[in-house]
């Protein structure tokens, strides 16, 4: 989430270097997305034009979604940078809609609020904002730049929104800015249906009956292992885990793991297998002193194209350092069983209640966005390239002072 | 800012070619506030009870680095005043400005030296901000300004008091200097304590060393001088100011 705001700044910044080169109007912006990423480049826009009009539009019924009401979910902006310099603060330092790490419904609350002071501020009683609800249609014709859609508008009143009649209609905008983000998770017509990662769930809590019951995690990116540590560890907090496990000598492990330069390496297990080894075998024993008592936990790792057979393909970059490493922990100290095989047979062999059964399988982002274009093969070239080359990094590339904060 | 090629292969470069930045300060996390506010307060306090009646103000910067580019950032607001005034916290400044500049570069002990009498100072503090473009000096223009850094384990300077006021030769005075540093060297102390048992939920976050962004230097080098003959404070183990509360 952080990434995306910082990727929010510096497209804004952008606009405003472009608009003082004279390289074109940025006077209708249409937004599509109404989630933190499209409201912080919405605020970044109402508060450094003084002239644009920004349009959002949003497929839900509110703003952020997502991460509204979700209160298993822990937001960090920068600790999945881990070891990087200042991946443990808790504040995303962001001009534009700063937050602290909490949980994902209390930041989407406070967003929402300081969102709404920019608009008060830079777009009170006028035809500035514009902010569509409720999408049941969405195109964009990317030649001539028209968006043609049918939702309701709203009246805000501060931080929340009324919507009015349903509308359609097509206009042309200067510019359009996707910020639709990952999407919802990819479901399959499989007998498990596993609720969206943000919806809120018990799998952090211990049950009440005194059974020992069998979970599997289908996946092994961040989300994945995120839930196996929420069901593997005692009291698992995101937050906290790192000055558990380590301690008094957390800073020292974490500068010897920066000389390294983890997050570049394809596969991480040497590193923590091997380099690093004697250093982690507290952190391990630690760990296995906090493994839970009531669960069994499989994590069913071959992969949505059933590449991977073995531990090792687990620790590519496919997810953030930090959870690599405490999958190698956990792993050290055989707090789950793992099965490449496919997930049927898994639930066959293991008998797990279907509710007890999650797929981490991600989003297909590169799907959403297309499916927002009218002419979505003509896209899908240069949209593909994007997501295969990944250069968006979310480096502050504006000039400090570029834009106001509002608390 | 001016037109720019944005075809430039390293918009870094672009970056780091313009000068100035934006009219808008960046965040500082209030825990960074709340930690350097009551010692500047007793300094406040020191300052006050021989400047009765007289314009003054202090207050702290630290050294910020954002992406591998290092700035000052005025860390809170100015104490002496009579307002509060929240919007200059998070200035930032580039690491040649005025005399936190000077004190930056040379990591230095920085004040105005002593004059005879209030002309000659007058005429070279006309001078220096002739050099820097500043116009006519106005009646209530500072007359008296003091830079402190505070140096970390590794040499670098980690953040800077600094001070103005209207008083004639208040900071050539070496024993108040000498008091005022024996004041940041106990909080030097205290922070190297910290940093051994820090609280559970307000933390100190190392900040990378990065580039130093520098413009024209725009100390006055007619009115000011380094203090060679004491040393800066130095804390033993940290090597940024970066305090943030956190949930847990």
């Amino acid at each position: 989430m952080y990434n995306q705001q910082v990727r929010a700044h510096n497209l804004v910044w952008s606009l405003l270097e472009r608009s003082k080169a004279d390289m074109g109007p940025i006077e209708r912006v249409a937004i599509i997305g109404g989630g933190i990423t499209g409201l912080t480049a919405a605020a970044c826009l109402l508060s450094t034009f003084p002239s644009v009009s920004v349009t959002i539009f949003e497929r839900q019924w509110d703003l952020c979604p997502l991460q509204q009401g979700s209160d298993t979910r822990w937001l960090h902006p920068r600790i999945y940078e881990w070891p990087g310099y200042e991946s443990r603060a808790p504040n995303a330092s962001l001009p534009v809609l700063n937050w602290s790490e909490g949980r994902a419904s209390d930041v989407a609350r406070e967003l929402i609020r300081k969102f709404s002071l920019y608009t008060a501020e830079y777009a009170p009683e006028t035809d500035r904002l514009r902010i569509y609800l409720g999408l049941s249609h969405l195109r964009i014709h990317a030649a001539n730049r028209q968006i043609e859609w049918m939702g309701r508008r709203t009246a805000d009143q501060g931080p929340f929104f009324r919507v009015g009649v349903p509308e359609g209609s097509t206009e042309e905008f200067d510019t359009i800015i996707l910020a639709s983000g990952f999407g919802l998770e990819r479901q399959s017509l499989h007998a498990v249906a596993t609720p969206s990662y943000w919806r809120n769930d018990q799998l952090g809590q211990p049950l009440l009956n005194g059974s020992r019951q069998v979970y599997v995690v289908s996946g092994y990116g961040d989300g994945a292992i995120v839930d196996l540590c929420r069901l593997t560890i005692e009291r698992f907090r995101q937050d906290t885990i790192l000055y558990e496990i380590f301690g008094s000598n957390l800073e020292d492990i974490e500068a010897e793991f920066r000389g390294h330069n983890p997050n570049r390496i394809s596969n991480v297990l040497d590193l923590l297998q091997i380099t690093m080894g004697k250093d982690l075998t507290d952190a391990v024993s630690y760990l296995g002193k906090r493994l839970r008592k009531d669960t069994q936990v499989i994590l069913h790792a071959s992969g949505t194209t059933t590449k991977n057979t073995a531990l090792p393909d687990l620790f590519g970059q496919t997810s953030s350092f930090l959870n690599r490493f405490l999958l190698y922990a956990l792993y050290r100290c055989g707090a789950f069983s793992v099965s490449f095989g496919s997930l049927e047979d898994v639930i066959r062999q293991y008998q797990p209640l279907l509710s007890n059964v999650f797929r981490r399988h991600g989003t297909d982002a590169l799907g959403n966005v297309l499916d927002l274009f009218a002419n979505a093969s003509s896209m899908k070239p240069a949209l593909q390239a994007l997501q295969n080359h990944r250069n968006q990094a979310p480096e502050r590339l504006w000039v400090p002072g570029t834009f106001p904060h509002l608390t | 800012m001016g037109t720019r090629n944005l075809s430039a292969p390293n918009i870094k470069d672009h970056q780091m070619a313009s000068r100035g930045f934006g009219p808008f300060p960046e965040p500082v996390p209030v825990a960074s506030q709340l930690a350097v506010l009551p010692f500047l307060s007793a300094v406040e306090g020191f300052i006050r009870q021989d400047a009765a009646g007289t314009k003054f103000r202090i207050t702290m910067h630290r050294v910020m680095t954002r992406d591998g580019q290092t700035y000052l950032q005025q860390l809170c607001v100015y104490l002496g005043q009579d307002q509060w005034n929240g919007s200059v916290v998070g200035r930032i400044l580039p690491v040649t400005e005025g005399i936190i500049g000077r004190s930056f570069e040379h990591k230095k002990i920085v004040r105005t030296r002593f004059y005879n009498t209030p002309e000659e100072l007058l005429v070279d503090l006309q001078k220096d901000m002739d050099d820097n473009n500043e116009g006519q000096r106005k009646s209530d223009t500072p007359v008296s300004y003091l830079a402190i850094p505070f140096l970390g384990y590794d040499g670098q300077v980690v953040a800077i008091l600094y001070a103005d006021i209207e008083h004639f030769n208040f900071f050539a005075d070496d024993q108040r200097i000498a008091y005022i540093k024996a004041m940041c060297d106990g909080m030097c102390r205290l922070f190297d304590r910290l940093q051994e048992n820090p609280f559970p939920t307000l933390r100190n976050y190392p900040l990378q060393q990065g580039e130093p962004v520098r413009e024209e230097p725009t100390g006055y080098r007619r009115l000011q001088e380094p203090v060679n003959t004491l040393e800066p404070p130095t804390f033993l183990k940290l090597d940024s100011l970066n305090y943030e509360a956190s949930a847990a």
